[in-house]
């Protein structure tokens, strides 16, 4: 039955169509395939066109409008910065997990006095941090932006590394799709409201755990002259950050953070290649370790995978002497707004640490 | 896999469309051959070896059947009638002989791979029963993507070659495009020779209603998989897994969400797939007729898998019911029992081999044997009882046709069809019996309000787009089956009409699709403070 | 013609055979009755019917199924 009817609808199409082709007259016909494939042109214009306006229409209305957890966005600490008062951020460090845990604000703004943010996401991948950077620059104008650079190799740890990758490429250019699940949660009245940032992260995007695992095993440093490859997505966002930060005058660096579980000598001459190539500084912490007196035994909170907050104070001090020599950052401890801030912000840090510490024992005990 | 793997398909099914669109209509079925490969290929990998092996086997065994009628035929007219028997005789034999070595290769690739540690496993058992130490080896096994599809496909081209239903195939690229056609790779529809091959291979032109058609059918199975099926999954998970939690009611309610998953996402596949077909100007065979309108489990079954049934009916049922034996048994029946039982004992016993395969082939393992013996003895039921409920029904006067009737009739077979889904979902046979007599002996309705039902994965919301879903899908089946198919009426109709469909249907899936990063492992990674 | 309207009331008892002509689609003849239906058919009037007769095509009507006999005949 059915197959019939669109069988007759098909062959009525056709009908018509070979009837106006008859109809016309022969020099006419290339005009009016002309006039056909535009006409299909448009079509499909307009209707792209209609879809992306509708999806961007719903994307508002599901994308959160603050930027805590409780008001649906993803990874707080890693947007805290959206509260920051706008340009007071001048040194940015984006990368993954190891971002997060490695660099502190805190240690630094108590030491040099700089003011600093940490947006890490974990397992995320340079697309994300592009997305990021992007982002940022809606709210800050940074002196500096240092790329840990983990995250370059992260597609060699999921099992779908291609398809992985994919999914977070079209989460970072469709918000619609990243949020799409809080039609469950929105408010109506939020939906068209304008976004509000309030939350402040505390710590300022660093994960604060003075938990201590030791790592178990033998730190090995070889050196080899092989270059580990980097797939052709993350090389294309690499350079577009590379061309966002020239086009908007911030200084980019790549900075590795200890890393003990997927740190290579080829990747570290991966990188050392492309900043070479870019005319970067690259600092990596790896062969650092003595220098800066680290401590698997001591410094690592999960048996070796992440910092905790006494390898992120180690690492923190090193690199904020290299920023404020390299790019002579500013001082603000003088100024008493900020500082009384920074200080409310240091209290909770310290809370968090003892906090974190007792838990260690708890769960000893 | 990942949600991407359907952005891929999409992409997949385009990218295909544009170099067939571009290459000369007379070559056109070389791009879907090269495609179907190429899809298998980064699917499996070297295990295309066995689709090779498959392909090659079956072509050559029907070109030799070929030859052995041809000769035949050629020779025939100048035989007398006795020449002329003995002849077709050992021609017959020489024929039987080529099946039978295609389907023991074919066959033989498809029992030793998916049920050689079945049966090792029931037989060591069995050894040691005796004493006997040891036993057969368990070995590793990787079954190939759509090796259940396509053999049945091979042998229903090579039993019909030699049925002299159709010539055989004289190119085995055709062949091995017949074999291949990346649309039924995964999961059907088992597709016929004659009725699948000549639209693959003659090349069709854009055709708008196609083409719209085709986008809308794959943006309704999206819809099915990723909206409804994939939602209703969370529960069914969750309490089939851990049964012993939870009241009957709970699991009743849990039974009725498997089914919708189940069906959704198997017909939502099929639509997938055969609306990538259907851009081509291909129409696969169907797979599913609104099944849940079955007034029987015997009707059920002519409108659920189809493709598969059907292929049951034709190569096992009918070829066992006729063969000598089984008519001997017939003969035999009727001099010894009532008329009744002499119909039936046959037919019963062709039954029997039917539903023990329908059972295997969805898997090795004793649950599915007990799943297609519980439609068996469904179905032998229904015959038994069928002259008692006939005199019922003269006797009480209600008319079996009537619209009272069929609903009941309906009812009954979904309640029927959902314990055979509970079946096929359980983990074991045991867990089945435990959880089917935990339905009649933990009842607890208050479980509907106190948020037991909505904390298993599948909250309010869920439950509200799935109602939402269902209902949708409700109206477009009795649509359908009133004769008003409605996604092709819309493919076909006016702009404002096709657009908003599809433009809705894009929507639905991107908003209430069940994907991203709050579903599945990706999740427990992302939550870090 | 007589001896098939007979059989095929045996197998299905109480359808006027002879104005029923979609028999398939109607569903009043599925595969199980077929079967039971060519048993006796192939018995009654000594032909061989072979699976590649079972098609819809040959069991729409009264008529179409005495057509298979006598071509089965041949």
């Amino acid at each position: 039955m059915e197959n019939e009817k669109t069988e007759k609808t098909e062959i009525s199409e056709n009908d018509e169509k070979s009837v106006n082709d008859k109809n016309e007259e022969k020099a006419e016909s290339k005009v009016s395939k002309i006039w056909f494939y535009s006409k299909k042109l448009i079509r499909s214009v307009c209707f792209f066109l209609i879809l992306g306006i509708l999806l961007s229409v719903i994307g508002y209305a599901l994308m959160p409008k603050n930027n805590s957890q409780k008001s649906g966005m993803r990874n707080e600490h890693s947007v805290g910065f959206y509260s920051e008062s706008a340009g007071s951020i001048d040194v940015f460090f984006l990368g993954n997990s190891n971002t997060y845990s490695a660099f502190s604000p805190i240690e630094l703004w108590r030491e040099y006095g700089i003011q600093t943010y940490t947006s890490g996401v974990g397992y995320e991948r340079v697309v994300e941090a592009y997305t990021m950077v992007k982002d940022l620059l809606r709210f800050h104008k940074p002196k500096v932006i240092a790329l840990e650079t983990d995250c370059i190799f992260s597609e060699k740890k999921g099992s779908d590394d291609i398809g992985e990758a994919i999914e977070k490429l079209v989460y970072s250019e469709m918000p619609v799709l990243k949020y799409h699940n809080r039609w469950k949660t929105v408010y109506p009245e939020e939906m068209f409201s304008s976004p509000e940032y309030t939350w402040h992260s505390y710590s300022h995007g660093q994960y604060v755990s003075a938990a201590v695992q030791p790592y178990k095993g033998i730190r090995l440093i070889t050196p080899t002259s092989f270059v580990e490859g980097i797939d052709p997505i993350t090389l294309f966002y690499l350079h577009s950050i590379v061309s966002l930060c020239k086009e908007n005058d911030i200084e980019l660096m790549f900075v590795c953070a200890p890393c003990i579980k997927s740190w290579k000598y080829q990747r570290h001459n991966a990188v050392q290649k492309l900043a070479d190539d870019y005319g970067l500084d690259f600092i990596d912490f790896n062969l650092l370790e003595d220098e800066i007196k680290f401590n698997w035994q001591k410094d690592t909170r999960d048996k070796g995978t992440h910092l905790n907050v006494y390898g992120a104070k180690k690492v923190s001090k090193y690199i904020g002497k290299y920023l404020v020599e390299k790019y002579s950052l500013k001082d603000y401890r003088s100024d008493k707004d900020i500082a009384k801030q920074w200080q409310k912000d240091y209290k909770s840090y310290l809370k968090q640490i003892n906090k974190t510490k007792q838990q260690k024992v708890a769960s000893e005990n | 896999m990942t949600y991407a793997s359907y952005l891929y398909f999409f992409a997949f099914v385009f990218l295909v469309y544009m170099i067939y669109l571009i290459i000369p209509v007379k070559y056109r079925w070389f791009v879907l051959l090269a495609a179907g490969y190429t899809f298998y290929i980064v699917l499996n990998g070297f295990l295309t070896a066995f689709l090779l092996v498959t392909t090659v086997s079956t072509y050559f065994c029907g070109k030799q059947i070929g030859k052995f009628q041809e000769g035949f035929n050629a020779k025939k007219k100048e035989l007398s009638k006795e020449e002329k028997k003995q002849l077709k005789a050992v021609v017959t034999k020489n024929k039987k002989a080529m099946v039978g070595i295609a389907v023991l290769i074919n066959l033989g690739i498809l029992v030793f791979l998916k049920y050689y540690n079945f049966f090792a496993g029931h037989m060591t058992r069995f050894w040691r029963l005796f004493g006997f130490s040891g036993g057969m080896p368990v070995l590793k096994l990787i079954l190939p993507l759509g090796i259940s599809y396509y053999t049945l496909q091979s042998i229903g081209y090579i039993v019909d070659v030699y049925r002299g239903k159709y010539k055989p195939e004289q190119s085995i690229g055709k062949l091995a495009l017949f074999l291949s056609f990346f649309p039924q790779m995964t999961e059907g529809p088992i597709g016929r020779y004659n009725e699948l091959t000549p639209q693959l291979v003659e090349g069709h032109k854009y055709n708008n209603a196609d083409f719209s058609s085709g986008v809308i059918l794959m943006l309704w199975g999206f819809f099915k998989k990723l909206v409804i099926s994939d939602r209703a999954s969370f529960m069914a998970n969750s309490v089939f897994n851990d049964y012993q939690s939870y009241s009957g009611t709970v699991i009743v309610i849990a039974v009725a969400m498997y089914t919708i998953q189940l069906y959704t996402d198997f017909s939502g596949c099929i639509d997938i797939m055969s609306g990538s077909a259907r851009i081509f100007g291909i129409k696969l065979s169907e797979n599913f007729r609104q099944p849940f309108f079955s007034k029987s489990v015997a009707e059920f079954w002519r409108r659920w898998h189809i493709t598969l049934g059907g292929w049951f009916k034709d190569y096992v049922f009918y070829p066992v019911s006729l063969s000598s034996p089984f008519m001997k048994l017939s003969k035999t029946a009727q001099k010894r029992f009532s008329k009744f039982f002499a119909s039936l004992i046959p037919s019963a016993a062709a039954l029997f081999v039917v539903w023990m395969g329908t059972g295997l082939w969805h898997g090795a393992s004793n649950k599915y044997i007990a799943y297609g013996l519980y439609y068996f003895g469904l179905i032998l039921l229904g015959m038994l009882f069928e002259p008692i409920a006939v005199k019922i029904f003269n006797k009480i006067k209600l008319d079996r046709k009537g619209k009272l009737w069929s609903g009941v009739s309906i009812v009954r077979t979904i309640i029927l069809v959902g314990i055979g889904m509970m079946m096929f979902r359980a983990n074991y046979v045991m867990d089945f019996v435990h959880m089917f007599l935990r339905m009649f002996t933990t009842q607890n309705p208050a479980d509907i309000f106190n948020n037991t039902v909505f904390s298993l994965g599948t909250d309010k919301h869920d439950f509200l787009v799935i109602f939402i879903g269902v209902v949708i899908m409700l109206i477009v089946a009795i649509l359908k089956e009133k004769g008003r198919d409605v996604l092709t009426t819309a493919a076909t109709g006016r702009i404002p009409l096709k657009w908003t469909i599809m433009i809705g249907l894009i929507l639905s899936i991107a908003v209430l699709g069940a994907y991203g990063p709050d579903y599945g492992a990706v999740d427990t990674i992302y939550a870090q403070f | 013609m007589e001896d098939l309207l007979r059989i095929l009331s045996e197998v299905k008892p109480g359808v006027d055979f002879t104005k029923e002509d979609d028999l398939i689609e109607s569903g009043i003849l599925d595969s199980l009755s077929i079967i039971q239906l060519v048993t006796k058919i192939s018995d009654e009037f000594d032909v061989e019917i072979t699976p590649l007769d079972l098609v819809p095509e040959n069991f729409k009507s009264a008529e179409t199924i005495y057509e298979m006999i006598q071509n089965a005949e041949d």
